[in-house]
């Protein structure tokens, strides 16, 4: 029954017509017989990306239906307008540049079929472990792990980790959490799936370890005070719940989180502010930073 | 929030293009922050309400944390609706034995009650609500909730203590008779700090809630203006079933197996009565940490086969419209649910003219027999045996019980609390 039923698939883009048709490639793909009603949110693109959009649409025929934003308001504001757009009983994400494999949206059907076969209505999202390719690099799989405080393991964000488009779940469970928080202009995924956990929502995920899509992860210009910054309001909205798992555990996350922005500054050659990330994760836990930065000596000297 | 989205477009082009403009939003209903301190797998009457009122305001359109402390690994025993937000403000804690907890309560209460040095009590009370209070007051100024409605003592003071300074308006909920929260070295928290602390933290309060108008008399009278009456209610559930003409020869007892419901009282009565209606049985219906002491007594008394211990029963409303006459001896309630349950189905009541939170509602010779405390088991035999013998008096005491209790709706309860909401979210 679940396989009879339409998909919304919401695809955001921004400059990125390239992207956008590589995504769409893995979607006509796709070996799921649902149909698919796709809307794009195009931000405000440049004329020129804006051309090429058209011109990808116009290819498509009336399979696709495009939503011009004026004016570029950001990911989650172009989100929110997706949001608004769902017609359909399912919906699923697609970022413009991610690809999907073509097992998944059937496999992601079937686990979502099975829970619904347990219960009407079912407040579960269905991800998928996915491949992390870096540019120019192989690609490796990461693995979601359901099995596990949902809460703790986002807020971590190693072995499960809030991609939007990894996503297909009933419609209503994608409305119950409310619009994307537009002070998050980066990490609104990771906002977005907490309040689905902390509402009661369940993250589920197809059987076996096949990854079912991939991740073309790049951190070239990335803003990194950016990332920090938003990491620290997503911290700060769910402060009571990161203090719950205790002081140690709120040092590690805010280490964590200082880190990444030393890797991304040091990533675009700001060797100031990779440097400045750096000491301030240093002060939060000497320990810690010897430790990493020992590893990291250890690696090289081995090669 | 007005977009300017320009163009929606779509390629087959005999669909007329459709205004990207998001719809007008609705007014934001206040965000309600329901606090209690333990919830998971609990399933008493505060936990019940606790979690049908998370739902009545969340179907009404308000956004909904439910917002608790509990260490222990778990989820809420009555089923909360999609996208009402939960947050457990408490680590997780390795499970500690039943004897383990008993132990660790029996020195906590041993030792707040030897402590006389203030430092010290506020120490001890620091050590089982700091926590609590310091997560709450986070939370309070992450989410800023425009409301939060505390259950009971153990989440009412640490809600008030924790909203200071973060423009929170707090309710906190009564859900006894106000001398025994308020003042009862035996209930709750028995360090004396915190019973002071219960009482003075109420100046804070935004409104305060008890259950019947009788209630707030005992206030102070700087705080009676701030008292809200939202008394329980029967559920629907209860009211869809039909009362049965012809009754079972059961005198019925519902309600948690403990020592406010005085149900020695209620074995002791019936070894009195038993040989005269050896036809009769007593049915009580819950559990609780006097099962055991319950079972002991019945059997000391030779009534094990006219006393019976029924459990947990999910039929309620069949066991109330089969049986004749509701027996409830307790010292006192807050709000009688048993009791206006059994009204509401016909079902007659004994109880104890003194007992708070039932006579509210049931009238002596009217819908019940109230009989006086001073009397004990023996007064509580003889009204028992009234109705038993007396047909027509069951009978016309039970017809006058659905209209004493017609009030108590779900309705009346879910329309007071969105008015004391909107009420107190205006000022």
């Amino acid at each position: 029954m679940t396989e009879a039923r339409q998909i919304d698939v919401l695809m955001p883009h921004f400059n990125d017509p390239d992207g956008l048709a590589l995504s769409l490639a893995s979607l006509d793909a796709q070996t799921a017989t649902a149909p698919l009603r796709v809307v794009v949110y195009d931000d405000g693109s440049d004329t020129v990306a804006r051309e090429r959009l058209r011109a990808i649409v116009a290819a498509r025929g009336g399979r696709l239906e495009l939503i011009e934003g004026a004016t570029n308001r950001g990911r989650p504001f172009s989100r929110n307008a997706l949001l608004d757009a769902i017609e359909s009983p399912y919906v699923t994400w697609l970022d413009a540049g991610d690809e999907w494999y073509p097992a998944k949206l059937e496999a992601q059907l079937a686990a979502l079929g099975a829970r619904e076969a347990e219960a009407a209505d079912p407040f579960v999202w269905v991800t998928c472990n996915y491949d992390w390719k870096w540019i120019g690099a192989r690609a490796r799989i990461c693995e979601q792990r359901v099995d596990q405080d949902q809460v703790r393991a986002l807020m971590v964000g190693r072995n499960l980790r809030a991609y939007l488009w990894t996503l297909l779940a009933p419609a209503e469970a994608f409305r119950a959490v409310g619009p994307f928080d537009l002070n998050l202009p980066r990490l609104q995924d990771l906002d977005f799936f907490l309040r689905f956990v902390l509402k009661g929502g369940e993250i589920i995920k197809p059987a076996g370890r096949a990854p079912l899509c991939v991740y073309h992860k790049s951190d070239t210009g990335r803003d990194a005070d950016q990332i920090r910054a938003c990491n620290q309001y997503v911290f700060e909205k769910h402060r009571p719940v990161y203090e719950r798992y205790g002081r140690a555990f709120v040092q590690g996350r805010l280490f964590e989180m200082d880190l990444l922005g030393a890797r991304i500054a040091l990533k675009n050659k700001d060797m100031r502010k990779g440097t400045g990330f750096l000491a301030r994760a240093s002060l939060r836990k000497p320990l810690s930073m010897t430790k990493r930065l020992s590893r990291v000596a250890r690696r090289a000297l081995q090669r | 929030m007005t977009t300017t989205l320009a163009l929606r477009t779509r390629l087959d082009a005999k669909t007329p293009p459709r205004s990207a403009a998001r719809p007008k939003a609705a007014p934001r209903k206040p965000h309600v922050a329901l606090v209690i301190r333990l919830l998971h797998e609990r399933s008493g009457g505060a936990e019940r309400l606790y979690c049908e009122l998370a739902n009545m305001l969340h179907e009404d359109g308000h956004e909904v944390s439910c917002v608790y402390f509990d260490d222990t690994r778990g989820a809420p025993f009555f089923a909360l609706r999609p996208g009402i937000t939960r947050v457990n403000l408490a680590a997780p804690a390795r499970p500690l034995s039943g004897r383990a907890h008993a132990a660790k309560r029996k020195l906590y209460n041993l030792a707040t009650r030897a402590l006389t040095f203030p430092p010290l009590r506020r120490l001890a009370w620091s050590s089982v609500h700091g926590r609590f209070r310091k997560q709450l007051h986070s939370y309070f100024k992450s989410a800023r909730p425009d409301v939060a409605i505390s259950f009971m003592p153990p989440a009412n003071t640490p809600s008030l203590l924790a909203a200071r300074g973060t423009g929170v308006k707090v309710i906190p909920t009564n859900h006894n008779v106000p001398e025994e929260d308020y003042l009862s070295p035996q209930r709750w928290d028995p360090n004396p700090l915190d019973r002071k602390l219960r009482l003075s933290s109420l100046s804070n309060a935004a409104a305060i809630h008890v259950l019947f108008p009788g209630f707030a008399k005992w206030f102070p009278r700087h705080l009676q203006s701030k008292i809200i009456v939202v008394p329980n209610y029967v559920s629907p559930e209860i009211l869809a079933a039909a009362p049965r003409r012809q009754r079972e020869k059961i005198v019925l007892a519902v309600g948690r197996i403990a020592a406010p419901k005085n149900y020695l009282c209620l074995v002791e009565a019936w070894a009195l009565l038993a040989d005269r209606h050896p036809d009769w049985q007593v049915h009580i219906y819950g559990v609780g940490p006097q099962t055991r002491l319950i079972r002991e007594a019945i059997a000391e008394k030779g009534l094990a086969e006219r006393v019976l211990l029924k459990g947990h029963s999910k039929d309620l409303q069949e066991v109330y419209a089969r049986s004749a006459i509701l027996c409830h001896p307790a010292l006192f309630e807050g709000f009688g649910l048993s009791v206006a349950e059994a009204l509401s189905l016909e079902t007659p009541v004994v109880a104890f003219s003194d007992c708070a939170g039932v006579n509210e509602f049931v009238s002596d010779e009217k819908n019940g027999l109230l009989v006086a405390r001073e009397g004990g088991a023996k007064a509580l035999a003889d009204g028992m045996e009234r109705l038993i013998t007396d047909d027509d008096l069951r009978l016309r005491l039970g017809r006058n019980g659905p209209d004493s209790v017609a009030h108590f709706t779900q309705e009346r309860y879910r329309r007071t609390w969105l008015d004391a909401i909107a009420e107190v979210t205006a000022r």
